[in-house]
């Protein structure tokens, strides 16, 4: 769903509103000090507004003074494959399930239940012939020449065996008694896990921090990133992913003919016939994304008296990306009678973010037990989007003359730009008695340019206080409880996660608005929201961080309730105004839970460590009240009162009808004659009619599902012997379920596409009466595809997500040659699965990212599982 | 090194300086957008709203509906997948089926944008403008509005009984401010469409080309909307009056002239622009994934030589020159139908929708004459016989009003076939006033409520007060 706040050295990176931009590709991976997740609201307020998802804060190295200048260098080789792979019909499968797809679908038209016109569709494959005098089907099995002779994996075909990964890191940092620095240089060139995918990045860093005066310190930090990506994928017109493409993909035609050129398949979806581009041609396309980031900040610290300490700091970010994707005829449908048209989608997008802070920090001690603290400051953020694109078509060839200048003609353009700001005043205060109380108050107010003139000011006030237990004078004297500490803080966090200007009506033209050769002006798609402003929510936290037997066992225990007021989503609206879109602060949400860590050294020994963590998190979310005073919220799926956000509504199905009697006498109940479809029979689903009114309708649709675990965490242990390592980490999601989306799609049953076994070699027949599926039929005239709960599924899994292996080689010895630390490692990555799951992966649901696109899993690229060789070595 | 810290510290207090100077947040504000104020400000400001309104009609969502049309009656069957199809060949739409959301909101979109220039124009916000040019341009927005109502209406609501509660929401302002209304009846529906195209008739541009609608097309449609509300003797004279106009509106002399013309036919009251490139076209060229149905192609044979020798090879035999020119191997084209003979690629001129024409008006006068109370029933056939004898059929002859009235609605099947869903309007009101039975029609149109197709679920979601059709 939404990203967190991601706050790089100080300097914090909304990643959901740089529009694709990512700051983190601009940082050399090796270069990252800390990783720091920020959880109450006491610690994120002071982000305020944008804290709301979570912070993260990345702290990347920088040399310490008095250090005398270390170089760092590794390299690591990887091996990857994806993570798995969709399961589809072999050839003689294939085969078998259209033959009884046929004899299912003429069966049917010859029981009344479909038009046996369309018959004349299943022509294009099978010997079926309509009689005009008794209006009677005859079937007599499949074309001869249909079915080809090979039986292809398009697995095997569209991934490569063995992703080859490279990545080298050198860095360099140090320090004088005034100065320190740091630089970094690193490279990857990574293979994708399919055939055309390809990408290289590299990165430069160096930080400096100096001591100017005794009064006035300064520093800079600059980050340069490039990356280079080129990959087969359409972004532009494409209707399928890597996946689909390779689900839908006939088994039974090899990829080339015998002259080794690709060829598209036979296919009969739009009732004549089409060649359907293979995988490989799929991946045709000729994609090239280039992106340059630059991430820059500067400060100067001034201590003008003791203890206070003004601190000016700037900070710009300039993120320019270049993609360009040519779409050469071969990756579309082929309709035979006309030729494709060929496009090239040139686009350019520039990012570029300035943010200021001003503050000052003054400590002072009221006497040795009374500390303060402090802090009061202003930022600026301001982000400036530029993007241009031009879509041309036309052009002499698919492979050289390929460049805007060959094209015919250009059929879309755009040009586009905004500024977007975030202004913020912020103050603290901090307390502290002894080391056994602190309290910190904070106040933040932000201004958005995205709000209306009354609904740009938010204010985000918070509370922490803490107990340091330990340090209690009737501990103190306690060996066995090294850390004992509570911790509580209220507080309030905002969002602005919506498009700019949503509360204005625009009036616009396109390229494509254009009648009689004018321009054509309309009102822009959204409708006009002039209340539209901050989303807060309130939270409170209470924690327990703990340590006994000298650290042995310690871990933390978190309880937490968030409640979201006026959550910014998109919003129905009456559609009678004209536009369709409209967002609104429409839902408000709860969240409570709990965050349990343990961990400890179950060995602690000279030569030998063992240590473990386990982490469970449990959360319950809760949609509490829908704001929209038109809207009719028995009609949405998704957003239900009182239930969770995300819950999944359909029909239940209460079994397959196995005779045909059970069907007659619920038709003869119905008032209209009808239970269900008129094609409704044998092998067909029986909805439940759950408001008893004798026919199936939207009525009947009750909660089946729901997108949030029961509870989830991870297990890591890690294992030391002498100079050997292992650590392994496991990560656990139980109890959310999600629909797979590409089975009730897949029920149409078009002619020609390859099926998803699961549904293949699950649909009713006679033989196989106790089927998940309902049987299936072209054109699913019993509507078999309506979401129901046969196509939910459980999603809870346990994967071994890493496990890695160390050696550190002997100290003494590696000094003799002059080397301080040098070590070797192993990683395996993602390497197993457990899950109930038939889809792909059920970590990654979507290449989107709404809360609708976590309900449809839709088979995105996946995952690598991989094994990494690495080294390291310092001098 | 020192440079460096020089350069960076200089940078940094020049970030500071212009950020600190420029920080008030009402600073920022939208480039290259037009707002409701200032969109409208003179004629040719006028002019791009009311061109926006036209490029609305060929959007995706409204630009092949025809097509869906044809299944829900008895033109044809659309086989294999097209966008929306779902539940049109067996009269079982979904309340779910997106597209009828799209649909529903792609004409609301151009009642919008015609209420916005109806709106700023009466406001005197074009500066300069001529009255009468404003009159014509708010004319023609008006045309787009009753239109679109009109359609509105013939999908969602019941538009063959005028005292029905079940009409759709008629908007006649621009929205600016969150609401939801309900249903209008079926009467006030139709009240706001005659108004508007009174208005239309009497200010509306003459002379014009034929991919905008001016005066006459605002009579022909009038005339149309007459024949639904049951006034026929409006409906004759005023379709006749269209037929002899007299600014060259006149029947093709071939049949397939119309649709070699396109939108430049002599016959075309009302058929949107398609062009190459960046005009756009509509997605007729969809009629690919569609066949004719059994009844059309019996009616077909039924006109030429005996029932049963029709054959489509080559230029056709048998079968209504017609039906033949649309299905018959050597004038079919690449899209299977030879009405729609271009093809769906950028370079092309691509298919555009025939919303009126006047081989229809000839057909509603028929109609209109024949229910009148006091109409002459010659009068009536003769109307009739002209669009048989442009096709090359022979002409009928007078036996009873019945036997006439179900020959106009044959014909109109055959004149118009795939062209503006007019053949399953026909069967709801032939149905509705008693003289046809409708599974006589189509075996699949069991109950009535099948004759007005759901309000998809997406509109109820966002407007409380519609209530749903019956039945679903």
């Amino acid at each position: 769903m939404n990203q967190p706040l991601f706050v790089i050295d100080g300097v914090p990176f909304n990643v959901d509103a740089l529009q694709g931009a990512n700051p983190l590709s601009t940082l050399n991976p090796n270069d990252i000090e800390s990783f720091d997740v920020l959880k109450d609201a006491g610690a994120t307020s002071i982000y305020g507004s944008r804290g709301a998802n979570g912070v993260i804060i990345i702290k990347t190295k920088r040399g310490k003074k008095g250090q005398p200048s270390r170089v760092n260098f590794n390299y690591a080789t990887t091996l990857a494959q994806p993570i798995n792979t969709v399961g589809a019909l072999n050839a003689t499968q294939y085969k078998n399930f259209y033959n009884q797809l046929i004899t299912n679908t003429v069966d049917a038209m010859n029981n009344g239940q479909m038009d046996p016109f369309i018959s004349f569709d299943l022509q294009n494959i099978a010997k079926v012939d309509l009689d005009f005098d008794t209006f009677m089907v005859s079937n007599n099995g499949m074309n001869d020449d249909y079915f080809g002779t090979a039986n292809t994996d398009w697995n095997k075909e569209v991934f490569r065996s063995m992703a080859v990964t490279k990545q080298a890191n050198l860095s360099l940092s140090g320090g004088s008694d005034k100065t320190n620095y740091n630089f970094s240089t690193s490279f990857i060139d990574q293979e994708g896990l399919t055939i055309k995918d390809k990408m290289k990045q590299y990165n430069l860093g160096m930080s400096l921090d100096t001591d100017l005066t005794d009064f006035v310190k300064i520093g800079s930090s600059v980050n340069v990133g490039h990356t280079e990506a080129n990959s087969g994928e359409n972004d532009i017109l494409n209707q399928f992913t890597v996946n689909t493409s390779i689900a839908r993909a006939r088994p039974d035609l090899a990829p080339r003919d015998e002259n080794g050129k690709l060829v598209g398949q036979p296919d009969y979806q739009n009732g004549f016939m089409t060649l359907e581009p293979n995988p490989l041609m799929r991946l045709g396309n000729i994609t090239n994304n280039k992106a340059y980031n630059f991430i820059g900040g500067a400060y100067i610290e001034v201590e003008p008296l003791k203890d206070l300490k003004l601190k000016a700091e700037s900070n710009a970010s300039i993120f320019y990306n270049k993609n360009s994707s040519f779409i050469p005829k071969t990756v579309e449908t082929d309709y035979i009678f006309f030729p494709n048209d060929s496009y090239l989608s040139e686009a350019n997008g520039l990012v570029s973010n300035i943010t200021t802070n001003l503050t000052a920090n003054y400590n002072f001690n009221i006497s040795e037990n009374h500390k303060f603290g402090i802090l009061g400051g202003a930022a600026w953020d301001r982000t400036n989007f530029n993007n241009s694109s031009q879509f041309y078509s036309g052009f002499p060839d698919d492979e050289i003359l390929i460049n805007a200048t060959s094209a015919r003609t250009v059929i879309g353009y755009s040009s586009t730009k905004l500024d977007t700001g975030l202004y913020s005043l912020f103050s603290r205060l901090n307390y502290g008695y002894k080391d056994l109380y602190n309290a910190t108050l904070n106040f933040r107010t932000d201004t958005s340019s995205k709000f209306g003139t009354d609904n740009k000011r938010g204010y985000f006030p918070s509370l922490s206080a803490s107990w340091n237990i330990s340090n209690e004078k009737f501990l103190s004297d306690t060996e066995h409880i090294n850390i004992l500490k509570l911790r509580a803080s209220a507080g309030r966090v905002g969002s602005t996660n919506v498009s700019d200007f949503a509360y204005v009506q625009f009036f616009q033209n396109s390229s494509s608005n254009i009648y009689n050769g004018n321009s054509g002006i309309v009102a822009d798609d959204n409708f006009p929201n002039p209340g539209i402003g901050w989303e807060t929510t309130d939270e409170v936290n209470l924690g327990l961080d703990f340590g006994f037997f000298n650290n042995r066992l310690k871990g933390s225990f978190d309880a937490y309730s968030r409640k979201t007021t006026g959550a910014l989503v998109q919003t129905p609206i009456s559609l009678e105004l004209g536009p369709k879109s409209y967002f609104s602060n429409f839902m408000d949400v709860t969240n409570k839970g709990i965050e349990v860590s343990i961990g400890g050294d179950i060995i602690r020994g000279e030569d030998f460590v063992w240590s473990t963590n386990v982490n469970w998190s449990f959360n319950r979310n809760k949609l509490v009240k829908l704001n929209g005073a038109s809207i009719n919220p028995f009609q949405l799926d998704y957003y239900i009162e009182g239930q969770p956000v995300g819950t999944i509504r359909g029909y239940q199905v209460t079994k397959i009808f196995q005779n045909q009697d059970e069907i007659d006498a619920l038709n003869a109940a119905s008032p209209t004659g009808l239970y269900d479809k008129a094609s409704t029979s044998v092998g067909d689903f029986m909805m439940a009619d759950l408001n008893g009114d004798g026919l199936i309708t939207a009525d009947d649709k009750a909660v089946i599902g729901n997108i949030q675990p029961k509870y989830f965490g991870g297990i890591s242990n890690t294992i030391a012997y002498k100079n050997f390592s292992l650590s392994a980490l496991f990560q656990y999601s139980v109890g959310a379920q999600s629909i797979w989306n590409a089975i009730p799609m897949g029920t149409f049953n078009n002619l020609g596409e390859n099926k998803y076994s699961e549904y293949a070699l699950n649909t009713w027949t006679p033989e196989n009466p106790n089927a998940r599926y309902a049987r299936a039929l072209y054109t699913d005239p019993s509507a078999s595809g309506r979401i129901s709960d046969r196509y939910i599924y459980d999603t809870s899994y346990l994967r071994l997500k890493s496990m890695q292996f160390t050696y550190n080689f002997e100290q003494k010895l590696m000094n003799k040659m002059g080397i301080d630390k040098a070590s070797f490692t192993l990683t395996g990555t993602n390497l197993l699965t457990w899950t109930k799951w038939p889809g792909i992966d059920p970590e990654t649901f979507s290449e989107r990212g709404t809360i609708t696109d976590q309900i449809n899993n839709e088979d995105p690229y996946p995952l690598a599982k991989s094994f990494s060789l690495g080294i390291q070595v310092q001098f | 090194m020192k440079q460096y810290i020089k350069n960076s510290a200089a940078v940094l207090l020049f970030a500071v300086a212009a950020t600190v100077t420029s920080c008030s947040i009402d600073d920022i504000k939208p480039y290259n957008k037009l707002t409701p104020e200032n969109a409208v400000r003179d004629e040719a400001s006028a002019q791009l709203i009311l061109n926006g309104v036209y490029d609305l009609g060929r959007e995706f969502d409204v630009s092949f509906f025809p097509l869906h049309l044809a299944a829900l009656g008895n033109e044809g069957t659309i086989s294999g997948f097209m966008s929306g199809s779902n539940g049109f060949n067996t009269n079982e739409v979904p309340v779910d089926n997106i597209f009828l959301t799209n649909l529903y909101s792609g004409h609301y979109k151009i009642i919008n944008g015609c209420n916005f220039l109806i709106q700023e124009l009466e406001a005197g916000k074009a500066i300069g403008i001529a009255d009468d040019k404003k009159a014509e341009m708010i004319s023609e927005a008006k045309f787009q509005r009753a239109f679109a109502h009109f359609n509105l209406l013939r999908y969602f609501g019941e538009f063959y009984n005028v005292n029905s509660t079940y009409g759709i929401v008629v908007r006649n302002t621009f929205a600016t401010t969150l609401e939801a209304n309900p249903r209008n009846t079926v009467a006030e529906v139709y009240k706001q469409i005659e108004d508007d195209l009174l208005y239309a008739s009497e200010k509306g541009p003459q002379y014009i080309e034929h991919f905008y609608s001016g005066s006459l097309a605002a009579k022909a449609l009038l005339s149309k909307v007459y024949l639904y509300e049951g006034k026929y003797t409006e409906a004759a004279t005023l379709a006749d009056e269209v037929i002899n106009n007299d600014e060259g509106y006149v029947l093709e002399m071939q049949y397939s002239d119309i649709f070699k013309n396109s939108f430049n036919s002599s016959e075309v009251i009302f058929a949107p622009l398609t062009g190459p490139d960046n005009e756009g076209k509509t997605q007729m060229s969809q009629v690919k994934r569609t066949s004719f149905s059994q009844i059309l192609r019996t009616l077909a044979d039924a006109q030429v030589g005996t029932a049963n020798d029709g054959s489509l090879l080559g230029a056709g035999s048998g079968y209504d020159p017609r039906f033949a020119f649309a299905y018959a191997a050597n004038t079919k084209k690449s899209n299977d139908n030879g009405k729609y003979p271009f093809l769906d690629q950028i370079s092309s001129q691509g298919n555009t929708l025939y919303h009126l024409r006047l081989g229809e008006i000839y057909l509603i006068k028929a109609e209109a004459e024949a229910r009148r109370t006091g109409g002459d029933l010659d009068i009536a056939l003769e109307s009739l016989n002209e669009i048989r004898m442009r096709a090359g059929v022979t002409p009928k002859d007078l036996s009873t009003q019945a036997a006439l009235l179900s020959d106009i609605r044959n014909e109109k099947l055959l004149e118009l076939f795939f062209e503006n869903g007019e053949g399953w309007f026909d069967i709801v009101r032939y149905v509705n006033l008693g003289n046809l039975t409708a599974t006589a029609a189509k075996a699949s149109l069991v109950s009535p409520n099948k004759f007005v197709l759901p309000m998809p679920l997406q509109v109820l979601a966002g407007n409380k007060t519609i209530i749903q059709n019956k039945g679903y």
